[in-house]
C-alpha cells in the first residue's frame, strides 16, 4: 500500500532537502504507523495525525492512500 | 541593591510635566524583582478604584525584568500594566525587542506614568536623564514614520522606540504598544491608554551596562544555550518558521480557531503553515537583544496592490490564526499585510483579527448589511474584507468605529442575538487555541485576571503521555509527577494549570521570553532560570521563590480585579462554548461544559488559597505573600 508522509519543521532534515519534507512509501497492508517512524528514523516525542487527525498509538494500522503528518510540538503564540 | 537592577524608577505625572526618580530599597526589588509585579505595585498603589481607563487617574507601568539587559537569550522584556479599557479589570501585557534591555542601558528599571498632557508629548530617557518633548507634529503618523522622524530629530540612529499608533491616539479599545514598529505589548488596551495620556512616544538611549554578580555563569549558560538549540527539537523549530511553526500541529489537535471560533480545523491551513512562510515570503529572521534563537520574521511580499514592508516584522501564530483561520482567509499574504497595518496603527492582532471574524459572524447571520460595512462583503474568506475592516477599525470609521469598542462592546450595541456570536472572557477576545483540545488552557482563559491568555500556562499537551521525557523532568521540578492522558481534564490537570500559572506568572516579573525560559520544552527549564537569576542578582534564588514571586503577582493582579468588582461570576468561558463545535477532526462535536467549569474552578480556587465563593484571594491569603496593605 502507499502512504503519502509530510514532514514539518525541523523534521524535514530526514529527507532530502529537494522532496520538501513530502516522501511517498510503499509499506506492506496492515502496517503500523510506527513502521513509518522506523523507516524515516524519526523521533517518537513529536505530534502527528493520520488524514487529518492527531494520533497517539504507533500500533495504529494505516491503510492504503492514508496521509500522514508530522509536526513538532510547542505552545505557539 | 542587587546586581542587574539599576536602582532608579522614573515618575512621570503628565498633568504637571513633573518628572522623578525614586531610588527604592534592595528588599524592594527583592520582593516584587521587576516585570509585571513591580508595576501592580505601583497601579495598586496609585489607581483609584474604579477609575477611568481613559483618564488620568489610571496608571501606567512599563518595567523591564531582573536580568534584562545582559548578554544571554531570553531576557529582554518589558510589561505594561494599567487599569484596562477593554475589560475594566486589570491590563497586562509583555513583549520583547530592544527596547527592554536599553531602557536599563538609559538607566532606569521602569517607568510609572500617571495624569494626562494636556498636548502630544513623547518621553525622552537618556543615560539617566528624562525629558518630555512635544509630540504635535508626530501626531497622527504610522509608527514607521513616527520612528523615522524621531531618530533624525534626536541625531540618534541607534535609539530604541516604544509608541503607540494612531489607533492608540483614536483610543481603539485595543489598541497596542509597539517598539522597534514589529515588537507589540498587544493585549489589553495599554496603547488606548497611553494615547489617553497623550504620550505618543518613550524613547530611550543609553551607554550604561548591566552588570551581574556573576558574569561568567551568564557567559556559560549562553555558550551552553547556543549549543543546545540544536538538541532542543521545540526550539529549533520555533527558529526555523517562528511561533508559525506550530500552525499544523494546532490544526492537527482540533486547536486551530476556525470561522470564529466554530471549528476547530481549518481546510486552508496548508496555506498558512510556518513552513509555507519560510519558503515564500520570509526574508530574513530577526531576534531580541542578545537572543540566540531568533523566532522573529521579517517577511515582503504584497497583497491587494499594497506592499509588505520588512520594516513591520512578520506575522506570528497568533496573528496567522486572528487573522487567518479565525476568519476564514487562507492567504498568507493577506494575513502578513493584516499584520503589518496592526503594527503600523499599533493594535493588537489578536483581538482585532477576533473583533472581525465576531463581525463576519454576525454579518453572515444579518445582524450587519452593506449598508453597516461601508460595501465591504463581510464574509468569511474575504481577505480583503480584513484588510478594509482593519482601516476603518485604526481610524474608527464606519462600522471600524463600534468594532474599535471590541467585540464585547459592539454585541451590546447589535442586540441578543450577537451575543451568541461572542467569543471573549472579561470583554478580551480568546487567542488561537481552541479549549476544546486544550481543556486547562480553558480553565486558565477563564480565571486569568488580564481576560484569556494563551501565555499565562503551559499548554496541555506539555502534560501529557507522547511528549517528550524533558517535559515531564521539569515538570517533576514544579511537583507535577502524574503526567495525563491525551485530550483529558482532571483534577490533576487543573493542578498542571495552577502550577505552571504561577511559573508564568514569575516569568513575567523576572522579565523571561517564555519560548526561551519555560517549565518544559523550553531552552532552559526551571533548574536554570534559578541558576541564572541568582547569577544575575547575587541573591540566592531557588525554584520556592521563584514559585513565591509569582504567586505574589497572580495575587496582585486579581487583588485589583476584586477592588473594581470582579467575581468568580466573572470566570467564565463564552456561551458558544457550550454548544457543539462543528467541522472535522478531533473536537468536532465537542463542548466545553460551563458545569465542568464550575467544578475545575472549585479546585483551582483551592489550590490558590481564595475564597471559593468570591474566587478572590482572601485577606490571610494576601498577608501570607507580604502584600496585607492590599485593601480589597
Amino acid at each position: 500500500m502507499r502512504i503519502r508522509v509530510i514532514l514539518y519543521s525541523y523534521l524535514r532534515e530526514n529527507l532530502p532537502a529537494d522532496t520538501n519534507g513530502r516522501a511517498e512509501l510503499d509499506l506492506p497492508e496492515g502496517s503500523p504507523a510506527g513502521l513509518i517512524f522506523e523507516q524515516l528514523r524519526l523521533p517518537r516525542q513529536v505530534a502527528w495525525a493520520v488524514n487529518g487527525e492527531a494520533q497517539h498509538n504507533f500500533h495504529l494500522i494505516l491503510h492504503d492512500g492514508d496521509e500522514v503528518r508530522v509536526f513538532r510540538q510547542g505552545a505557539g503564540g | 541593591m542587587a546586581r542587574c537592577f539599576t536602582g532608579s524608577i522614573l515618575h512621570v505625572d503628565l498633568s504637571s510635566a513633573k518628572l522623578w526618580i525614586e531610588n527604592p530599597p534592595e528588599s524592594f526589588y527583592r520582593t516584587y524583582a521587576g516585570g509585571s509585579a513591580m508595576g501592580m505595585y505601583y497601579v495598586l498603589k496609585e489607581t483609584p478604584v474604579h477609575a477611568d481607563p481613559l483618564g488620568p487617574d489610571n496608571t501606567l507601568t512599563l518595567f523591564a525584568g531582573l536580568p534584562t539587559g545582559l548578554p544571554i537569550a531570553g531576557q529582554s522584556r518589558l510589561a505594561a500594566n494599567a487599569r484596562s479599557p477593554l475589560s475594566g479589570g486589570i491590563g497586562d501585557s509583555q513583549s520583547g525587542g530592544f527596547f527592554p534591555a536599553a531602557l536599563k542601558f538609559a538607566g532606569f528599571d521602569g517607568i510609572v506614568v500617571r495624569g494626562q498632557s494636556p498636548r502630544p508629548v513623547y518621553l525622552y530617557l537618556h543615560d539617566g536623564q528624562a525629558e518630555l518633548r512635544s509630540a504635535e507634529h508626530l501626531w497622527g503618523k504610522v509608527t514607521g514614520d513616527v520612528e523615522a522622524q524621531i531618530k533624525e530629530e534626536l541625531h540618534e540612529p541607534k535609539v530604541e522606540v516604544l509608541q503607540i499608533g494612531p489607533a492608540g491616539e483614536k483610543l481603539v479599545r485595543f489598541a497596542a504598544l509597539i517598539n522597534m514598529c514589529n515588537r507589540a505589548n498587544g493585549r489589553t488596551g495599554m496603547g488606548a491608554v497611553m494615547g489617553a495620556k497623550r504620550l505618543r512616544a518613550v524613547v530611550v538611549k543609553g551607554s550604561g551596562k548591566v552588570a551581574a554578580a556573576d558574569p561568567a555563569a551568564i557567559t556559560r549558560m549562553q555558550r551552553e544555550g547556543v549549543k543546545n538549540i540544536e538538541n532542543t527539537p521545540d526550539v529549533k523549530g520555533l527558529g526555523l518558521n517562528g511561533t508559525a511553526d506550530v500552525v499544523g500541529f494546532q490544526n492537527s489537535i482540533g486547536s486551530l480557531p476556525t470561522y470564529n471560533y466554530n471549528q476547530g480545523q481549518f481546510s486552508g491551513v496548508d496555506q498558512l503553515m510556518g513552513d509555507v512562510m519560510s519558503s515564500t515570503i520570509l526574508k530574513e529572521r530577526d531576534t531580541c537583544y542578545s537572543c540566540t534563537v531568533r523566532c522573529k520574521r521579517v517577511v515582503e511580499t504584497e497583497f491587494g496592490g499594497q506592499k509588505v514592508l520588512p520594516l513591520y516584522g512578520g506575522p506570528e501564530y497568533e496573528t496567522i490564526g486572528a487573522m487567518g483561520s479565525y476568519c476564514g482567509v487562507a492567504d498568507l499574504n493577506a494575513v502578513a499585510l493584516a499584520s503589518q497595518l496592526c503594527n503600523m496603527y499599533g493594535l493588537d492582532t489578536i483581538a482585532c483579527g477576533a473583533t472581525i471574524s465576531f463581525a463576519m459572524e454576525c454579518f453572515e447571520n444579518g445582524l450587519l448589511d452593506l449598508h453597516d460595512t461601508g460595501g465591504v462583503e463581510l464574509r468569511f474568506g474575504n481577505p480583503a474584507a480584513v484588510v478594509a475592516m482593519i482601516e476603518q477599525i485604526a481610524r474608527r470609521e464606519g462600522l471600524g468605529d463600534l468594532l474599535a469598542e471590541g467585540s464585547a462592546r459592539a454585541a451590546e450595541k447589535l442586540g441578543p442575538a450577537a451575543l451568541d456570536y461572542l467569543v471573549t472572557v472579561k470583554k478580551t477576545e480568546l487567542p488561537a487555541h481552541n479549549p476544546h483540545a486544550k481543556k486547562s488552557l480553558g480553565l486558565i482563559y477563564a480565571v486569568n485576571p488580564f481576560g484569556a491568555d494563551h501565555q499565562s500556562s503551559e499548554h496541555d499537551p506539555m502534560y501529557e503521555e507522547g511528549g517528550a521525557q524533558v517535559y515531564f523532568d521539569r515538570l517533576a521540578l514544579l511537583g507535577l509527577n502524574e503526567v495525563q492522558a491525551p485530550g483529558t481534564m482532571t483534577d490533576e490537570k487543573v493542578r498542571f494549570a495552577y502550577l505552571s500559572e504561577v511559573f508564568y506568572s514569575a516569568l513575567d516579573t523576572y522579565g523571561l521570553c517564555q519560548f526561551v525560559w519555560g517549565p518544559s520544552w523550553q531552552l532552559y527549564g526551571p533548574s536554570e532560570i534559578a541558576a541564572l537569576l541568582s547569577a544575575a542578582s547575587g541573591w540566592q534564588i531557588d525554584i520556592a521563590e521563584i514559585m513565591q514571586v509569582g504567586a505574589r503577582r497572580l495575587n496582585m493582579l486579581r487583588a485589583f480585579n476584586a477592588r473594581e468588582g470582579f467575581t468568580r461570576a466573572d470566570d467564565v468561558l463564552p456561551g458558544k462554548f457550550s454548544r457543539a463545535m462543528q467541522g472535522e477532526g478531533p473536537t468536532a462535536g465537542a463542548v466545553y461544559a460551563a458545569a465542568d467549569l464550575e467544578h475545575y474552578k472549585d479546585v483551582y480556587y483551592r489550590l490558590a488559597g481564595w475564597d471559593p465563593d468570591s474566587g478572590n484571594p482572601t485577606s490571610a491569603r494576601l498577608a501570607e505573600l507580604g502584600l496585607e496593605w492590599i485593601t480589597l
